[in-house]
């Protein structure tokens, strides 16, 4: 455990300090804040509209409607987010050990003090800070940036109140958790192809042409996709339980998984993220380095 | 005590045998030059002693532990390989830091120290991708040296080093083997090892063709010296009638080469000055290691010729 948390340690400080650990923490907090000032946006051309409207028939110009419900532009700002902090996560999954095998950095560290198994494991453990900062990081900044634009409130409709806002930040807290399983999976998923590729370059490649390539494919499997991590990951054909969320924060009712849907969500990623691990770990072994 | 020990080591790659049969051993405080034509097996030698390869046969022992768990020295064993292997978006210190983390403690050599051995002290915070190649060079030796490495193992570490580069990197080899450390170096580079090794190995078509003392690879050969004068075919006849004087052969219109020691020089230069040659340069000739390499290179290949 000791060799496993050593490499772990090193790979979190070659991470941290590099240039490229700020800038896509920034990128990433941009593009979802970008997204929250997108709605803010489209919202304000809505009304703006709807004034030319009643002004340009000779009505009475509308009531000014205050700032609309916070909830529904954080969810987005938040999807969009973690969309692209996915990719983000497989793509650094995907060259974590195939790039330092091409580089000479696993014989460095294997000749020095870990051994195969460790160089894994290591690398696996760096996922877990890596996804909660995924999930985290555009999280604050759409959570910012809607309350800045936004009032954070229940959601209600002609005067009645459709879900209230305790209620919001459950089913918040749902998709948070939600969120974290088919991450962690992903992140497997990006080790062992790095495990088995020949270089950093392919092993992107092959990543993202597996991961996008069962995106835009998963509507043909039907219900067989849920058995599938990849399947609950917010992406662009998004069928996450986030997306979910930000329908229940618009006051749609049949929005939602089934128990054993939202059950398969939790569960199902674990035992499969273990299973590309334990491959990768399997690959290392039998390569010569 | 052998720091190192391979025994009939055997390793293919599909239908290329890259190494046969191969046994050679490192012991403490040896200046060891693993020396070898390009592709003669010294890369697949060094990776299998490393752990890196798995051998199709025999056995491999570093500092006590068999090759696959080297990772159980902990540190002892350092290696620089070919190429720089340093992470470029990281500067020259977080590099070292970087090693220090995975090496998992701080004893031992710290990274000034290491820094200052290789002449890089003061560039801390450049970014290694903005250093010359003898730089990286220099910084991924200073990244072997954190700790307390009993083996440096080294692979063609002279390669793409200007002549003061060379230098430098000799004299470093030499304070580190005063500072108890073994040094294992594979390299082509015969000249340049000649001046430091102490103990060679060749290897010819993934064979050992042979392991010694550098001077017992060396000798052998009967002690020349090597003449420049006028008349040389004139000369062979007085040199020849002189005591403790043994071949003398006429490599040129001016010059020659004596079979006799370095203590008969003077007598052979009374006895031709005497005579009336005029001589312009008289010196020892030791058989270099190039020319024990090529001959050795010259006879593996002929006789591998004769079994085909």
């Amino acid at each position: 455990m000791r060799g496993v948390l050593r490499v772990f340690g090193a790979e979190w400080y070659r991470l941290t300090r590099g240039r490229t650990a700020l800038l896509t923490t920034l990128g990433l907090a941009g593009v979802a804040a970008l997204r929250v000032f997108a709605a803010f946006v489209s919202e304000q051309a809505t009304q703006a509209a709807a004034l030319q409207r009643a002004l340009s028939s000779g009505r009475d110009a509308p009531l000014q409607a205050g700032p609309g419900n916070a909830f529904g532009p954080f969810v987005d700002g938040w999807l969009t987010g973690v969309t692209v902090a996915t990719l983000l996560l497989l793509i650094l999954a995907a060259r974590a050990l195939a790039a330092d095998l091409e580089g000479g950095l696993l014989r460095l560290a294997r000749t020095r003090a870990s051994s195969r198994t460790q160089l894994v494991l290591g690398r696996a453990l760096l996922g877990v800070p890596l996804v909660l900062g995924a999930i985290v990081i555009p999280a604050l900044a759409a959570g910012g940036t809607a309350a800045c634009f936004f009032d954070y409130g229940p959601v209600i409709e002609d005067g009645y109140e459709l879900v209230s806002s305790d209620e919001l930040v459950a089913e918040l807290g749902r998709g948070l958790l939600a969120t974290l399983p088919p991450l962690l999976a992903t992140w497997a998923f990006g080790l062992l192809i790095s495990a088995v590729s020949r270089g950093g370059t392919l092993a992107v490649s092959l990543a993202l042409a597996l991961y996008l390539g069962f995106d835009l494919f998963k509507e043909v499997l039907g219900s067989a996709r849920s058995y599938v991590f990849a399947a609950f990951n917010p992406s662009f054909v998004d069928q996450s339980y986030l997306r979910e969320v930000g329908q229940i924060a618009r006051g749609y009712s049949d929005a939602g998984f089934t128990e054993a849907l939202f059950l398969r969500n939790l569960w199902l990623p674990l035992p499969q993220a273990g299973l590309a691990i334990l491959l990768a770990c399997w690959a290392l072994r039998r390569r010569p380095l | 005590m052998a720091v190192m020990r391979i025994a009939s080591l055997e390793k293919s790659f599909g239908d290329v045998r890259a190494v046969r049969d191969l046994s050679l051993s490192v012991e403490a405080g040896d200046l060891y030059g693993l020396l070898g034509p390009n592709g003669s097996g010294k890369t697949t030698t060094l990776a299998c002693a490393l752990g890196l390869l798995p051998p199709d046969a025999g056995t491999v022992e570093v500092l006590g532990v068999p090759a696959a768990r080297i990772h159980e020295t902990a540190g002892r064993i350092a290696v620089v390989f070919d190429g720089t292997t340093l992470v470029p978006g990281l500067s020259v210190r977080q590099n070292l830091t970087y090693a220090q983390r995975l090496l998992g403690h701080a004893g031992g050599r710290q990274p000034d120290e290491a820094l200052r051995l290789v002449d890089l002290a003061g560039r801390d915070h450049q970014r290694a991708s903005r250093l010359s190649l003898g730089q990286k060079r220099r910084l991924a030796i200073a990244r072997a040296l954190l700790g307390r490495p009993e083996l440096l193992v080294l692979d063609e570490p002279l390669s793409g080093l200007d002549a003061l580069g060379v230098v430098t990197m000799l004299d470093l080899f030499r304070r580190l083997r005063e500072d108890g450390i073994t040094l294992l170096l594979s390299t082509h580079r015969l000249h340049e090892m000649e001046q430091v090794v102490s103990k060679v190995a060749i290897i010819i078509d993934g064979r050992l063709a042979v392991e010694g003392d550098l001077t017992t690879v060396l000798g052998g050969d009967e002690p020349t010296l090597s003449i420049r004068l006028d008349r040389a075919d004139e000369a062979r006849a007085v040199l020849e009638a002189l005591p403790d004087v043994g071949t003398v052969t006429v490599l040129a219109d001016d010059q020659l080469r004596v079979g006799a020691t370095p203590a008969s020089a003077a007598a052979i230069n009374s006895a031709l000055v005497r005579s009336g040659f005029a001589i312009s340069e008289l010196r020892p000739e030791r058989r270099s290691l190039q020319a024990t390499f090529e001959s050795l290179v010259t006879e593996r290949r002929a006789a591998a010729q004769v079994v085909r």
